[in-house]
């Protein structure tokens, strides 16, 4: 058996009220010592305001935050062991490279000899080291977001909290920063806390994402568990391009159970929360199916499932070629399907009529 | 050739002509943007330059260049320190708005949302009102029977009226800061509302107290605007002989009343030009330094 991991930080029914607006709902979230968290949602979510919570830049209206199972709801900002990356890096712009890293030792009092190996140390960990005497202004956007990085690891912080720190960059640098952070968290060992709106960073990046939505956490759980076993729908669209089908539930297998739908029953095996939450016959019900997981043509023959389609739309995006199809039985209906792209292109052309198919391993059904 | 071919050489010849008109224009604009300061600022003070090295005889104008002028402002008796003077009292004036000016502007940039633009309102409607009114209305309050002293003698605090409130150097000093206040509160301002909210709570983050945020970020990041205030108020007070005059009397005399004597009463304009070059060897000397401190240090 596994140790349970201590919890670090508790969100414990907290609810925030700013000009009469509730933005959170009374939330309850636990952060492990040492974990990657990411607090994935849109703007409006209240995911920023999570953050800051913890942060201690603004106070719950009502609930409280712990830390260690201590109450810190009314601990000043400046005396909460937590550092923060803020979106805009706000870098001091009138100290240089060294002076803003080594501020969090300078307050604290630290003598000028620490403060300076310390700040060497943490710039060395940043790959920054050469430029320690320039101001923010002369460093390019993923340098700053380093010395902003710096800056906070360098108090050594029981927690690190970043507000979508990326949102800045460019795509490549992006990526970059992406691994750089996961491998930087890993050496350092602290925990991180990452406020994102980008799906796909999340679920690189995160030990457990936790997706908000309208001021709730819709789910928390690893990557795997929000991308192929989302609690509800808002969390299934969230993840992308997901292909939903209602169904109704039939009869129960040994193994698997039907799902009706008007374009054919299905036959699926569930498992975990969405065997649970389908229990009741005929709840009406969503069946989720992943692009990736759907075969399209003579591979759909051997498939469980299968239904009968017409191409609509063919599309290269790179490693992956994206087919839009619609059912036979009901040409509203649109399936995406992601196949591996081929030098040779995909041999389907608009208006085909097909098969796809999939397997009973890989359906999971949300409650509308 | 198709027809679409004329079409697109005729729009090409037509934009030619656009862009050649469009290229006049600039270059109307170009001349108007530089020769309106010229005829209107530089032509001026170069004639007026030129003047302060004419000399007057029998109340006439003599055109011949002479360094006569400078030599009396500094052989002459009274006008070195009445310049001295006039510069203290105005590096005191502007050592006093910025010593209040700053905890207003600073109390302004951390107003929220509406009550912030309608507290600037307030601030800058003395801004606009008449120099004169100001004045009257400084002289209303302090003089011999003003309502400072009114409210005194009710209260019983003095049983006469106390004279050394008005006409002298102190009450300039007062009313040049009263009415310079605005323009040392408006960079300040304007410096603060420039620091971004994440640089001062990064700083609460990294542990700074609100002392060392202070100290830390906020004055060094609007140190520039203060400075900035502060020779903006330098210089208007410098030049100022309306407001010495009305609550200076006999004993407030400066540098400006000075100069106006020479062009309202003496009619000596060459020396009244000479002694106005001396003040604006003065005003440049603070505007050249301003400028250089505040390029020093980092730009945002």
């Amino acid at each position: 058996m596994t140790e349970q991991p201590k919890t670090l930080v508790e969100l414990s029914g907290v609810a925030k009220v700013y000009g009469g607006v509730e933005v959170l709902h009374a939330i309850d979230l636990a952060l492990r010592d040492g974990e990657f968290m990411t607090v994935l949602g849109p703007s409006g979510s209240g995911k920023t305001t999570v953050l800051r919570l913890i942060g201690g830049l603004v106070q719950p209206t009502r609930g409280k935050v712990l830390l260690d199972g201590r109450d810190i709801s009314a601990m000043p900002i400046n005396r909460r062991p937590f550092n923060t990356v803020f979106q805009d890096y706000a870098l001091f712009p009138h100290m240089t490279v060294e002076a803003n890293v080594g501020y969090g030792l300078k307050v604290r009092g630290e003598s000028r000899a620490r403060i300076r190996d310390r700040v060497i140390e943490t710039l060395r960990l940043v790959a920054l080291e050469e430029f320690a005497g320039r101001y923010p202004s002369q460093l390019s956007g993923g340098q700053q977001q380093r010395v902003a990085l710096a800056r906070a690891i360098i108090c050594e912080p029981r927690l690190i909290l970043l507000d979508e720190p990326l949102g800045a960059l460019d795509a490549e640098l992006r990526r970059q920063m992406q691994r750089f952070l996961k491998n930087l968290q890993r050496e350092i060992r602290t925990t991180f806390l990452f406020v994102t709106h980008d799906q796909e960073e999340a679920v690189t990046m995160a030990d457990r994402i936790c997706v908000m939505n309208h001021g709730r956490i819709e789910q928390i759980g690893s990557p795997e568990e929000v991308y192929y076993r989302p609690v509800n729908e808002y969390v299934a669209r969230f993840f992308g391009d997901n292909n939903l089908i209602d169904v109704a539930l039939g009869e129960a297998g040994e193994e698997d159970r039907e799902l009706v739908s008007d374009v054919g029953s299905f036959r699926c095996r569930l498992e975990g929360r969405s065997a649970v939450g389908a229990a009741t016959r005929d709840s009406p019900g969503k069946l989720l199916v992943r692009p990736e997981a759907v075969v399209i043509g003579e591979a759909a023959n051997g498939m469980r499932n299968r239904m009968k389609v017409r191409v609509e739309e063919t599309g290269f995006v790179g490693p992956v070629s994206q087919v839009t199809v619609s059912a036979a039985a009901k040409p509203e209906l649109r399936i995406m399907v992601k196949l591996p792209s081929r030098a040779g292109g995909i041999p389907l052309a608009v208006g085909d009529e097909t098969e796809i198919g999939w397997s009973d391993r890989e359906c999971h059904v949300v409650t509308a | 050739m198709p027809r679409g071919d004329r079409m697109s050489a005729a729009t090409e010849t037509e934009r030619a002509a656009g862009e050649e008109g469009l290229a006049a224009y600039r270059f109307i604009l170009t001349v108007l943007a530089y020769a309106v300061p010229f005829v209107f600022i530089l032509l001026p003070l170069i004639l007026f330059l030129i003047q302060s090295f004419y000399y007057v005889e029998d109340g006439n104008i003599v055109h011949q260049l002479t360094l006569r002028n400078y030599e009396r402002f500094f052989a002459g008796r009274g006008f070195v320190p009445v310049f001295f003077n006039t510069i203290l009292l105005c590096l005191g004036v502007a050592a006093i708005t910025v010593l209040f000016g700053y905890p207003i502007a600073y109390l302004l940039a951390s107003l929220r949302g509406r009550r912030k633009y309608v507290m600037m309102v307030v601030f800058v409607v003395p801004l606009m009102m008449s120099y004169i009114i100001k004045i009257y209305a400084i002289r209303a309050i302090l003089g011999g029977n003003g309502f400072l002293n009114r409210i005194l003698l009710y209260l019983g605090v003095v049983d006469e009226p106390l004279t050394f409130l008005i006409f002298n150097l102190k009450a300039v000093l007062v009313t040049l800061s009263i009415i310079l206040l605005p323009f040392a509160v408006l960079p300040i301002f304007i410096a603060l509302e420039r620091i971004p909210r994440s640089v001062v709570d990064a700083s609460a983050d990294l542990g700074a107290s609100a002392f060392q945020s202070f100290r830390d970020i906020v004055w060094p990041l609007s140190v520039q605007g203060t400075i900035v205030g502060a020779t903006f108020v330098f210089v208007l007070a410098l030049g100022d002989f309306i407001t010495p005059q009305m609550v200076g009397g006999m004993s407030g005399f400066t540098f400006g009343r000075i100069i106006y004597s020479q062009f309202g009463f003496a009619f000596n304009w060459p020396f009244g030009a000479a002694l106005s070059v001396i003040l604006l060897v003065v005003v440049l000397v603070a505007i050249v330094g301003t400028g250089l401190i505040t390029r020093a240090r980092h730009q945002l």
